[in-house]
């Protein structure tokens, strides 16, 4: 079970919203990752949180200077909308491209990629919101558009198609420090054939253990918990040992 | 018409703001209920440096002594709280600036507001959620007004066909609630989020952190003209009386200052950052934002409990080429989120978007079909702003 | 500066290991831009499929070079992940692909139970043999690194396995050594973070004179 730093970037700043919206500034991307890492962090996954948005990719020259100094794996997602993409992506240095507004458009672009770069590079990022009891729909763009798609659908979709993990993150939990989100974790946990790492909603060191009480080999990633200081990263890698 | 008359009063020659993406077509806020001829005037930018007066504000607001200011709020209120009874009221709906704005004053500055809250047309889901979190989940007292149906819908059908401006009832109805229901209470001090100066009015109505009481009061009722015809001719048309129109009749100024009520703006005391309030609302009051995408913009937090304003948005991108992607981008651009680029970005992909999802909804609250909506809007475009080729609808002048 | 060159056949990391051996100074130098620079030390990368680096290791004709490298005792070649797999004689992935063939021993799935969740992802412990040849990574045993692959090598002769993990109670190889200069290994020290960086530059340093 991993606990990975999520870090969404706009431009030069991190930022940190609550339920996929707002860009509060929260400091420097060079640094906040270079503290993660040098306080343990197991894993990295930065998201570009406008590169759709504004149809960009800004962020291979943030990955090429931190993985100068950094040495543990790092997933860059956001805006990766071609193969093109996905080898600057691993040129610069990351190991793993998160990729989500894109499968859902062409889902077969998981299979070019599972093939051309390996399962294990290819991360699929879904962002869950519920729309009825017991159903979730996956969201393109950050949290903005709808898909009208079934969640379970989804997620059978990608696991055929091809990749090497799933990060789930939770619209209706993100931002709001009241803790993962169960119900969606419990929905969709065993149809999962792939690692899962799930996101949104970690507030306290009890959101964690819960995940880890529920789930089998289930890893987290947080973002509000280490931007605002709650918590260090020693005292939730302690949860594992 | 000349080809280039510019029909609502505004510069006919279109010029945008070097540092935000408003342009002088913005019109500034007009007494509603005197509002005949749709008459307004814009948004000044200065001719040398190509900024505009809300880009100006916004640098002079960088520079005020916001610890100053609060500690002017906290002298006025504390002339003012009380241990029982309500000492202030804050009109609002429970989107984030009125969240922010209630919660505030209670929670960390000891205040006992009533808030009151003037419904929309028609709420959205999320918007009912928002408000009734607001209040429960927020913990504040609220009185929802809710006005006639009949009447209400037929001013945005009036206020649709003479001025494009299906909103201006509720506009209205917004401003007049707080001193209407305070006075009822006797609740002498009414809070306001922000100043609209900050978005574009006249500069000097930023120094003054009370609202001018001719938004909301008047000395003669004859004078009032609601949906752009006279109230005594809507009486007379449409089989109503005077009665009917309580909640759009301004109170009397004398009555107002016999009870000392005044409108101030919280936003004068502190320092405001409409993304900020979002943040606030979200943790405090269980403000959550959209679920997706509000139509014609990118933002997901800003204005979302009506679903006719998507409407207001539109027309104003009719009657003045600014859209809801412009608002919103000209606010965060003053606002550090975004830069200028982005905001021109955003336009471009949103600005002109038609708000489908409750156009069915917005005819039959109206009560036109497709055919009269679109000939309706058409006669609302300025020649200074739009050219038909073949058959299209051209806007002539894009911040892009 | 020691130079160490990186065998960059089209798959794998090589930014990581790039910038990892860099950081610990080390002057790395890629395989297929430099031919005249001389060292003791190759790496062999890979991340992807079995059958589709040894094409590309057949098609650059690196394969002859690497055997003949390994001849000389005093030449390192250090293998990780799928890197250390080629090293031996065939696999189980996709179709029967025969490897470099250096060590006994065959690539397989690490499950065929449908239940279990692949690939294997994540920082686990890893036991490392009490070997005096290995001593100087005694203090790595018990030390979690990075481990993210669907497949393990399974050499024939215990000799060839020195470290080893868990997955889903059972043992698999973690670390293979053949003559002391043909190394492996399952997980990848350059994305284990200091312990990892630690690792390589030990291994480098002590393996061979």
């Amino acid at each position: 079970m991993r606990t990975i730093a999520r870090i969404d970037i706009k431009n030069q700043d991190v930022i940190k919203g609550i339920n996929l919206e707002g860009l509060r500034k929260i400091g420097n991307p060079e640094n906040i990752v270079k503290e993660y890492y040098l306080n343990g962090i197991d894993e990295i996954l930065i998201i570009d949180s406008v590169a759709s948005l504004y149809g960009r990719n800004n962020l291979f020259d943030l990955i090429k200077n931190i993985t100068k100094e950094i040495f543990v794996p790092i997933t860059l997602g956001g805006g990766i909308r071609s193969l093109k993409d996905i080898e600057n992506a691993l040129n610069s240095g990351a190991d793993k491209v998160a990729i989500n507004s894109k499968a859902l458009e062409d889902p077969d672009f998981l299979s070019k990629a599972v093939s051309s770069f390996g399962e294990s590079t290819i991360l699929v990022n879904i962002e869950a919101k519920k729309i009825s009891e017991e159903r979730w729909e996956p969201y393109k763009f950050c949290g903005r558009e709808k898909t009208n798609l079934n969640l379970i659908d989804w997620i059978n979709t990608i696991q055929d198609k091809g990749c090497g993990e799933i990060l789930l993150t939770s619209i209706d939990k993100e931002g709001t420090e009241t803790g993962f989100d169960i119900d969606l974790i419990t929905n969709v946990h065993e149809i999962i054939k792939k690692p899962l790492i799930v996101s949104g909603g970690c507030g306290n060191l009890n959101h964690i253990q819960e995940v880890k009480k529920r789930f089998k080999d289930v890893s987290v990633a947080v973002a509000s918990v280490l931007h605002y200081k709650i918590l260090k990263i020693s005292e939730i890698k302690k949860l594992f040992l | 018409m000349s080809k280039n008359f510019s029909m609502f009063g505004l510069p006919e020659d279109v010029i945008f703001c070097s540092k935000c993406v408003m342009s002088n077509q913005r019109p500034r806020s007009v007494v509603e209920f005197k509002n005949s001829s749709n008459q307004k005037s814009g948004l000044t930018i200065d001719a040398n440096s190509s900024i505009c007066d809300a880009c100006n504000y916004n640098e002079t607001k960088k520079k005020i002594d916001w610890e100053k200011r609060e500690s002017e709020l906290i002298e006025l209120l504390d002339k003012y709280r009380k241990t029982n009874g309500y000492d202030c009221l804050v009109p609002g709906s429970g989107g984030k600036d009125s969240a922010y704005t209630a919660h505030i004053l209670k929670y960390k500055y000891g205040m006992n507001p009533l808030t009151v809250t003037w419904a929309p047309h028609s709420y959205t889901d999320i918007g009912w959620k928002n408000f009734d979190n607001w209040i429960k989940v927020g913990g504040l007292d609220n009185i929802l007004f809710t006005p006639n149906g009949r009447v209400h819908s037929l001013l945005t059908k009036l206020a649709f066909k003479n001025l494009l401006h299906p909103f201006q009832p509720f506009i209205m109805g917004q401003k007049i609630i707080g001193p209407l229901i305070a006075s009822k209470f006797n609740i002498p001090l009414i809070f306001y989020g922000e100043n609209q100066a900050e978005y574009g009015n006249a500069a000097e109505e930023n120094s003054n952190p009370k609202m001018d009481t001719k938004f909301f009061s008047q000395k003669n009722n004859s004078e009032i003209i609601l949906g752009g015809e006279k109230l005594s001719s809507i009486i007379k048309n449409y089989d109503f009386n005077l009665n009917d129109f309580e909640p759009y009749i301004p109170p009397p100024l004398d009555d107002l200052n016999s009870k000392k009520i005044e409108q101030r703006f919280l936003g004068y005391y502190l320092k405001w950052d409409p993304q900020e309030c979002y943040y606030y609302a979200a943790k405090n009051t269980g403000f959550r934002p959209n679920t997706e995408r509000t139509e014609g913009s990118y933002s997901k937090y800003s204005s979302i409990d009506d679903k006719i304003d998507t409407f207001h948005y539109y027309l104003t991108f009719i009657k003045f080429g600014l859209g809801r992607a412009s608002y919103d981008a000209a606010q965060e651009i003053r606002n550090e989120k975004i830069t200028r680029e982005e905001g021109v970005s955003l336009i471009k992909k949103y600005d002109n978007e038609f708000p489908k999802k409750y156009f069915t909804h917005f005819l039959e609250y109206i009560e036109m079909n497709e055919g009269d909506f679109s000939s309706t809007v058409d006669k609302f475009r300025s020649p200074h702003l739009w050219r038909k080729k073949n058959k299209e609808w051209k806007l002539l002048h894009q911040v892009y | 500066m020691k130079n160490v060159i990186i065998v960059d056949y089209g798959m794998g990391n090589i930014k990581s290991l790039y910038n990892s051996l860099k950081f610990l100074g080390y002057n790395p130098v890629f395989y297929s831009e430099e031919k005249n620079i001389n060292s003791n030390i190759y790496i062999l990368p890979g991340v992807g499929a079995f059958n589709q680096a040894m094409k590309l290791i057949e098609e650059k004709k690196i394969s002859n070079n690497l055997k003949n490298f390994v001849k000389n005792k005093n030449n390192l070649l250090l293998g990780i992940c799928l890197g250390m797999q080629l090293f031996f004689e065939e696999s189980s992935e996709n179709l029967e692909t025969t490897g470099l063939g250096m060590i006994k021993g065959k690539v397989k799935k690490l499950s065929d139970n449908k239940n279990h969740i692949l690939p294997n992802v994540g920082w686990f412990e890893t036991s490392i043999k009490n070997d005096q040849a290995f001593g100087y990574l005694k203090k790595f045993d018990k030390q979690k690194f990075y481990y993210v692959h669907s497949y393990i090598a399974e050499p024939i002769d215990k000799k060839n396995q020195v470290a080893s993990s868990l997955y889903n109670g059972n043992n698999f190889c973690a670390m293979t050594v053949k003559n002391s200069n043909i190394i492996g290994t399952q997980f990848h020290p350059e994305k284990s973070s200091e312990i990892g960086l630690e690792f390589l530059d030990m291994l480098i340093k002590n393996s061979i004179n």
